[in-house]
């Protein structure tokens, strides 16, 4: 039984002055427990405009999304809120509150009255702080913190959620190879424990050859391409999708793969 | 960590001297005899409890409203120049509550409705992507000073056009000159202020989720449509029940929840309840100076808020502009 399924998602953005109109059509994948999806494209593929119809902050077209084989229409905000769990690229801090009290957060789609936190609340909270490495910093103020260290703060807040399915936005942006590697290990970590799913936004393709099982590539709003990973992602499928050459290289014993970018070359016009 | 701790037991204290100052202080002092005069029948007795305490829950409640309201817009528009009166709210409800005393309506829901009338026209004007972003927060004070300067003109009209007495006394209850009303017309207004006040800090985890944009409380489990009505309409009411109970009074909602924030950190949990105390504790002050200061004259409890808040204001506008860069 999938956690999470999609079929036909459609999509169009509001038209709105000067700006092209953009259609998201035919996005279909679904992910089990312990599954991780990597979600690649080019910026402005809709890559994120797919996570976002996810969790209902946008109303889609037209298309199923099933969570638990329930469709998300029948979902109240805070159902979806204890099965899906954002994790965005930026957090705005304008407000600043400390570490600690941003990942209680995460516990309000568990419903208490007046945000009051039960002894399994602040268990949970601990255990999200601990994973993520924060229990040093949850008296420090979100706005003090360091890039990486804030994106590490939206994943413990997703994680006090206890989703059954991370979505996550470009989870390594701005990450060092240190961290990159512990996130990987945090989240593998997840879905081998828990059974979490994962969908996960990649702009870095040798990450998503060397870690995602399954690949869901989009462009101009489309899916180009799905499938397992290493017969999915070919040269010829990463030059159309990018407008660039790229080879694909082993580390002779067979798996791991690492991906080129040939960025000397011309763009490729088709 | 030591100094958080002490930090509430000294707010509260400090807060209590200076209401018991207020009830004590004045053009007739009564802090050598105040027990006396509380627990004897005489003329120190009427001046407590017929002039100086309604006054003091006056301000109290005029206060608390005002500094809720504020902390609430600023929350829900993540903005933290939003304050009542930048926004051209507290203006929108003083002409309502001028035109209902005017054509003999009630003025609490006139005064109401000029508040929610003009919230949605800053709204409007300032309006944000078309995405349901908050709309930026410069912007929005622009548009507030835009509709406050309307709303003034047709107040000035309005006074030009009404018999000299009727005029003046209109303007001194438009600078909030905390007049003692009776009990019998304060006691509703009080309740009215309870309600509201109690409604907003009902709703203050959700200010939580608000105030990180829409994306992330839906994310969280928080449909934002729903509740950001609830908190305009409850913000318009705080601010429309202030502006009947004591004319305008400026920056009260803009300063405190700053105050608020530096003492218990940014958990709208805490920060509206400690606004609320904190609103009250400032403009009973705020009256309390106004009236020992040039005694027996008074000055207008607004004039002093506004003297302690407009600097204030000034310091985070250049705040907001070196974050723009």
């Amino acid at each position: 039984m999938s956690v999470l399924s999609v079929r036909g998602l459609r999509y169009a953005y509001p038209r709105t002055n000067g700006d092209k109109p953009f259609h998201l059509e035919g996005i279909d994948f679904s992910l089990e427990a312990g599954d991780l999806l990597g979600i690649l494209g080019p910026n402005g593929a809709g890559k994120s405009t797919v996570l976002r119809l996810l969790f209902k902050a946008l109303r889609p077209d037209g298309g199923d999304v099933c969570v638990d084989e329930t469709p998300l229409d029948l979902l109240t905000q805070g159902a979806v809120a204890r099965a899906l769990a954002w994790v965005p690229q930026e957090l705005d801090a304008l407000f600043s509150l400390t570490v600690e009290e941003m990942v209680r957060l995460g516990r309000f789609c568990r419903g208490r009255a007046w945000g009051r936190l039960s002894a399994e609340d602040n268990r949970q909270v601990a255990r999200a702080l601990e994973e993520t490495d924060l229990t040093p910093l949850r008296h420090r103020l979100v706005s003090r913190l360091s890039g990486g260290e804030r994106r590490r703060v939206l994943l413990a807040r997703a994680l006090a959620q206890e989703p059954r399915v991370l979505l996550l936005d470009e989870p390594t942006a701005h990450l060092d190879p240190g961290h990159v590697a512990e996130l990987v290990t945090v989240i593998n970590r997840l879905r081998r424990e828990r059974g979490v799913a994962v969908a996960a936004i990649l702009h870095d393709v040798s990450l998503a050859v060397s870690w995602c099982p399954q690949i869901l590539v989009l462009k101009g709003g489309r899916a180009v391409a799905a499938g397992p990973t290493a017969a999915t992602l070919t040269p010829t499928l990463l030059r159309d999708v990018y407008g660039v050459g790229a080879r694909l290289l082993t580390d002779g014993a067979g798996g791991l793969a690492v991906v080129q970018f040939d960025h000397t070359l011309e763009r490729n016009q088709s | 960590m030591k100094w958080a701790r002490a930090a509430g037991p000294l707010t509260l204290s400090a807060g209590a001297v200076v209401f018991v100052l207020a009830l004590a202080g004045g053009a007739v002092p009564l802090v050598g005899g105040f027990w006396h005069a509380a627990t004897h029948p005489g003329p120190g007795r009427d001046i407590l409890f017929d002039i100086r305490l309604p006054r003091v829950l006056l301000g109290g409640a005029v206060g608390a409203l005002l500094a809720t309201a504020g902390a609430g817009l600023q929350g829900l528009f993540r903005n933290p120049l939003a304050d009542p009166y930048l926004l051209g709210v507290s203006g929108g409800a003083a002409l309502g509550s001028v035109i209902g005393f005017l054509l003999g309506v009630a003025q609490p829901p006139a005064a109401v409705t000029g508040a929610v009338l003009s919230l949605s026209a800053v709204l409007l004007l300032a309006r944000g992507d078309g995405r349901g972003g908050a709309p930026a927060a410069t912007l929005m004070v622009l548009a507030g000073a835009a509709l406050h300067a309307f709303t003034s003109s047709i107040l000035a009209f309005i006074l030009s056009q009404t018999r000299r007495q009727e005029g003046l006394g209109i303007l001194f209850w438009l600078l909030g000159s905390l007049e003692a009303p009776s009990y019998g017309r304060l006691v509703p207004l009080l309740a009215l202020a309870a309600l509201v006040l109690g409604a907003l800090f009902l709703l203050a985890p959700t200010l939580n989720l608000l105030s990180l944009g829409d994306d992330p409380a839906r994310a969280l489990g928080l449909d934002p449509t729903k509740v950001r009505w609830g908190f305009l309409l409850l913000t318009a009411a705080a601010t429309g029940l202030a502006v009947t109970l004591n004319g305008v009074i400026p920056f009260v909602g803009l300063v405190v929840p700053h105050a608020a924030r530096l003492l218990v950190g940014f958990d709208n949990r805490r920060v509206l309840p400690l606004s609320a105390f904190l609103g009250a504790v400032l403009v009973v002050g705020a009256d309390l100076a106004g009236r020992t200061l040039r005694a027996p004259e008074e000055i207008p409890v607004g004039v002093v808020t506004a003297l302690v808040g407009a600097p204030f204001f000034l310091i985070l506008l250049r705040r907001e502009r070196n974050k723009l860069g």
